[in-house]
């Protein structure tokens, strides 16, 4: 009958008589087990969950498998860059060593490195928001001020300076990870001012609950849903910042493998031999993706409301 | 109308300066000019005390921004040290090769994310709305230098192998012509332009959905209007305003996303001489690129500001 | 209630395709509205009452299936292709929705958006004319200094006021038929008289029937000739307002009719809510809808959908024991 119609889902979703209805007459579901059938449907983000194990797990059990350590290098391969071989699955960089070795090695270091990033900034992130939502005032617009500020200047350049400076696995890590908190911040911060101004919220300031025990049992169990997918979303954007600086030759230097630098030792030799430069491209796009998968996964769990924003 | 502009302006202005006072002192803080001189001392006291002089080491590192900016006020950037001209002439000649990837990359990306972002939300789960909405979140997860890599081999190494010619330049810019110049911009732009266009459409589809599933464009379903019109006058009118944060980003992002292809692809813009300048510790040049660059965002977004307040009347009259 | 009727709507029923299934969200419903008359829709979250009142506007889209059938003033308007219902709707049918805020773009004036109504269907009017008579539309509907109002964002009007200028929007084409949806839900009580007020001015003023869809059965009260009750997507009560007020013979309306706090409820009475939560319609149960919930309830409730009973001339219930039950009526309750 009617064509397309555009809010055909809109108007059918929105309209209070079908939304509320699903397993009312049912067993009632708490949201934790709502959250986790969403989750579970989505298998996309199964696949992505999936996805980092297996590629973590490879990283990590990776050495007792290999006999070569990732910057030993194979006297018998003199001159370098060999080919793909039964000794060195994936050849040896320019200088003799193990290529897949310094791969998986790599791809160690580089989710180290996302793990703390994520962690950090979330840290920071949730910290710096409960205090501006809490505390409002003076205070919440320094804040707000000082997280336009880091939202504004361009990230790369700014990163690429002070990268320079501190440039080993974990100084590196918290330098990202200072960049990266504001997404997180504004989310804890939104959700705070709602929250306090709850009733029960009064009801318990009035009764004499410290400003502690308050954010403790109100906010944070409406807090670990949005930190749960911004860790994983901000590890995720980690990534690929931490292997374009790599990338340019700044950020995490050699001999210590990541993915990004060892495109960059590799990528003079593209022509010839992309293989080098196109198995830790690879890992980067393959944990971005699974990522992204997950984090997407989370996000629809958590909020139903950004299904539009689903890979489909 | 014009006292929001000016409300924003003035509320810009000490966040414009704190943010380039506090690049300035960062990059100070993190480079050090004077780091192969240690070696040599007392034989290279010249060489130490021209460096020293050159950028005011001597003053104290807070108070250093303010030198920079009084000369900067009268055009004077300082001098790059490697590529021996005045930065400000660098910024000139290398800032226009980098505009001429930057603005044909934004305008391309912005044009085609749009598109895409309004079909998707209009076919929602159709074949179409799949296939875009997979690809872009692939495109997510490509990192700049590896959509950059990707294009150069292919171009540079494959395409050769299977057809014999180069359509595209894949190192340098040549701009004997046009069509020389097209040749040797068109992967660098098309590097940028994926990358902003995969992030682009799916956050426009999500912005586009959310308004398409608005009560009022059922009303404005409701009274009759053509699907044309509910789309493009209703839907995208109020769609515009989060896209138009996006556009500001964007160009954020393409600032970054420049360094990276210019680098790649030996682009001849600002990205190489400031890769080469944080190795050098020629500070000058680099304070001039990132200063720059991040006077640029922070306009870009001044200008999303006002924008925004054209287009939505909720946020002029607060 | 002479002739034929206006809107004639036979055995509807609407369909949902969604991730969890098919949504039964209406199942056959029928009932007519005639000309000049106000025909009020009842019912809970649930009930189906929307869903019915857009399939008459055929704003559902793809993943509705719908069948039965839509007659307004004998011509069938289900199957219309998007061209035409775009003529029907906004002219001979407007509709008015829930919430202003929302139902109202936020980015153009009122005045924008009652004059697009007026020009939509009639392409040869000037915008000066066109915005003349939008003035004169929200004067109509008892908006002050309409003169400055109708350049007005709506966020810049309280919510009495957003509502009359969609009312205002909704007769600006002389519509035969006006459905309001919950027109009043969304605002003050205080406001809410007057909304209603101008409502029936509005449909006085055009000569055009309404469609009344609410869940307040108070409001029926003072507004409605006669009242359709709905429940788990089916039509469960059908009356005039004196039949249904005083003489319902379905327990679910005589559970809604005895839910409502009244004035002169003695203190210690206390309110009978209707135990139990609205049906699934995503897995209908075999029955009654009601079944499960109702005082009255028999083993052939659960078993057997009941047919409508004609408990008077223009009276009808869904009721196995309709004729037993009445609201003052000491029927066994199990």
């Amino acid at each position: 009958m009617t064509e397309t119609g555009l809010t055909a889902e809109a108007i059918a979703l929105r309209s209070a008589e079908i939304r509320g209805l699903e397993g009312l007459a049912s067993k009632p579901m708490s949201f934790g087990l709502l959250a986790w059938r969403r989750f579970l449907r989505h298998r996309l983000a199964l696949i992505g969950a999936v996805g980092i194990v297996l590629i973590a797990l490879g990283f990590i059990v990776q050495p007792w498998t290999s006999s070569w350590d990732f910057d030993e290098i194979d006297p018998i391969a003199l001159g370098g860059d060999q080919g793909i071989s039964a000794q060195h699955w994936f050849g040896t960089d320019d200088i003799g060593r193990d290529l897949m070795v310094r791969t998986f090695h790599g791809g160690r270091s580089s989710l180290q490195i996302a793990l703390v990033v994520a962690v950090v900034s979330t840290l920071i992130g949730v910290t710096l928001g409960a205090v501006a939502g809490y505390f409002g005032g003076w205070i919440d617009v320094l804040l707000g001020q000082v997280t336009n500020l880091f939202l504004i200047v361009p990230a790369l350049l700014v990163l690429a300076v002070f990268a320079k400076r501190w440039d080993n696995k974990n100084s590196l890590a918290i330098v990202i990870a200072c960049l990266l908190w504001t997404g997180i911040q504004r989310v804890v911060r939104g959700l705070v001012f709602q929250i306090k101004e709850q009733e029960y919220v009064q009801a318990a300031r009035a009764a004499g609950a410290r400003p502690g025990r308050i954010l403790v049992r109100h906010v944070l169990p409406n807090v670990v849903g949005p930190v749960m997918v911004n860790l994983t979303l901000t590890a995720g954007t980690a990534i690929a910042l931490e292997s374009t600086l790599s990338f340019l030759g700044l950020g995490v230097k050699p001999p210590t493998p990541t993915l990004g630098n060892l495109v960059f030792e590799a990528k003079g030799r593209i022509d010839s031999q992309p293989i080098k430069v196109l198995l830790p491209a690879f890992f980067i796009v393959a944990i971005t993706l699974c990522i992204n998968f997950l984090g997407d996964g989370l996000r629809d769990a958590v909020d139903p409301k950004a299904a539009g924003e689903r890979a489909g | 109308m014009f006292a929001y502009v000016i409300r924003r302006v003035l509320a810009t202005i000490p966040l414009l300066f704190i943010a380039l006072y506090s690049v300035h002192v960062g990059v100070s803080f993190t480079t050090d000019p004077l780091a192969e001189f240690y070696q040599c001392l007392p034989r290279c006291q010249q060489g130490y005390d021209l460096i020293s002089d050159q950028y005011d080491l001597d003053t104290n590192i807070w108070v250093r921004p303010f030198a920079w900016f009084g000369d900067a006020a009268t055009g004077d950037l300082g001098r790059s040290n490697e590529l021996g001209q005045p930065v400000s002439t660098i910024l000139k000649t290398r800032g226009w090769n980098t505009a001429q990837l930057a603005i044909p990359a934004f305008a391309l990306s912005t044009g085609v994310a749009l598109m895409l972002a309004i079909y998707s939300a209009t076919h929602k789960y159709s074949a179409g709305d799949y296939a875009l909405t997979s690809l872009s979140f692939v495109g997510i997860a490509l990192p700049t230098f590896v959509v950059g890599l990707l294009l150069q081999t292919t171009f540079a190494v494959w395409w050769q192998d299977w057809f014999h010619n180069k359509p595209f330049w894949t190192q340098g810019k040549h701009a004997d012509s046009f069509g020389q110049f097209l040749s040797s911009a068109t992967l660098p732009i098309l590097t940028l332009t994926i990358v902003s266009v995969a992030a682009d459409s799916r956050f426009g589809r999500t912005a586009m959905l959310e308004v398409l599933n608005a009560d009022y464009i059922r009303t404005a379903r409701a009274k009759g209007l053509s699907r044309r019109r509910v789309v493009w006058r209703h839907g995208l009118r109020n769609a515009l305003i989060p896209l138009v944060t996006l556009w500001a980003l964007n160009f954020s992002i393409l600032l970054s996303g420049s360094v990276i292809t210019e680098s790649i692809f030996s682009w001849p813009g600002l990205g190489p001489p400031f890769i080469d300048g944080l190795g050098e510790a020629d500070i000058d040049l680099v304070l001039g690129i990132v200063i720059f660059g991040s006077f640029l965002v922070i306009t870009f977004n001044l200008i999303a500001d006002v924008l925004y307040g054209v287009l939505d009347p909720r946020i002029r009259y607060d | 209630m002479n002739g034929e009727p206006l809107l004639a709507v036979e055995s509807l029923t609407v369909r949902f395709k969604t991730e969890e299934g098919v949504v039964q969200a209406v199942t056959d419903v029928s009932f007519d509205v005639f000309a000049d008359e106000v025909l009020a829709i009842v019912g809970e979250s649930g009930s189906g009452k929307s869903v019915t009142a857009m399939s008459i506007l055929g704003l559902h889209g793809r993943s509705a299936n719908i069948s039965g059938s839509i007659r307004l003033d004998g011509r069938e308007l289900l199957g219309l292709r998007e061209r035409e219902w775009r003529e029907v709707r906004g002219r001979s049918i407007a509709m008015i929705f829930q919430d202003p805020m929302t139902s109202l773009n936020p980015v153009f004036t009122i005045g924008d958006q009652i004059v697009e109504a007026i020009r939509t269907h009639n392409g040869d009017v000037t915008k000066q004319h066109a915005w003349n008579r939008a003035r004169e539309l929200l004067d109509l509907v008892g908006v002050p200094e309409a003169g400055r109002r109708v350049r007005q964002y709506p966020h810049e009007c309280s919510g009495g006021m957003r509502q009359r200028a969609m009312i205002a929007m909704a007769i600006a084409n002389d519509p035969k038929l006006l459905i309001a949806d919950e027109p009043t839900t969304a605002l003050d009580v205080t406001i809410q008289a007057q909304v209603m007020e101008v409502l029936h001015d509005a449909r006085r003023a055009t000569g055009a029937a309404m469609l009344l869809i609410t869940h307040d059965l108070g409001l029926v009260a003072g507004s409605a000739d006669r009242v359709q009750v709905m429940y788990g997507g089916r039509m469960f009560e059908r009356g005039s307002i004196d039949e249904i007020f005083y003489g319902s013979r379905n327990p679910y309306t005589i559970g809604l009719l005895q839910s409502i706090p009244r004035l002169d409820t003695r203190t210690e009475q206390r309110l009978e809510p209707i135990r139990g939560a609205p049906p699934s319609l995503l897995h209908p149960l075999p029955g009654c809808p009601f079944g499960p919930r109702c005082r009255y309830a028999i083993d052939r409730c659960l078993v057997e959908v009941p047919d409508l009973h004609e408990v008077g001339p223009n009276h009808l219930s869904r009721c196995h024991r309709a004729e037993e039950i009445d609201l003052f009526s000491t029927v066994e309750v199990t």
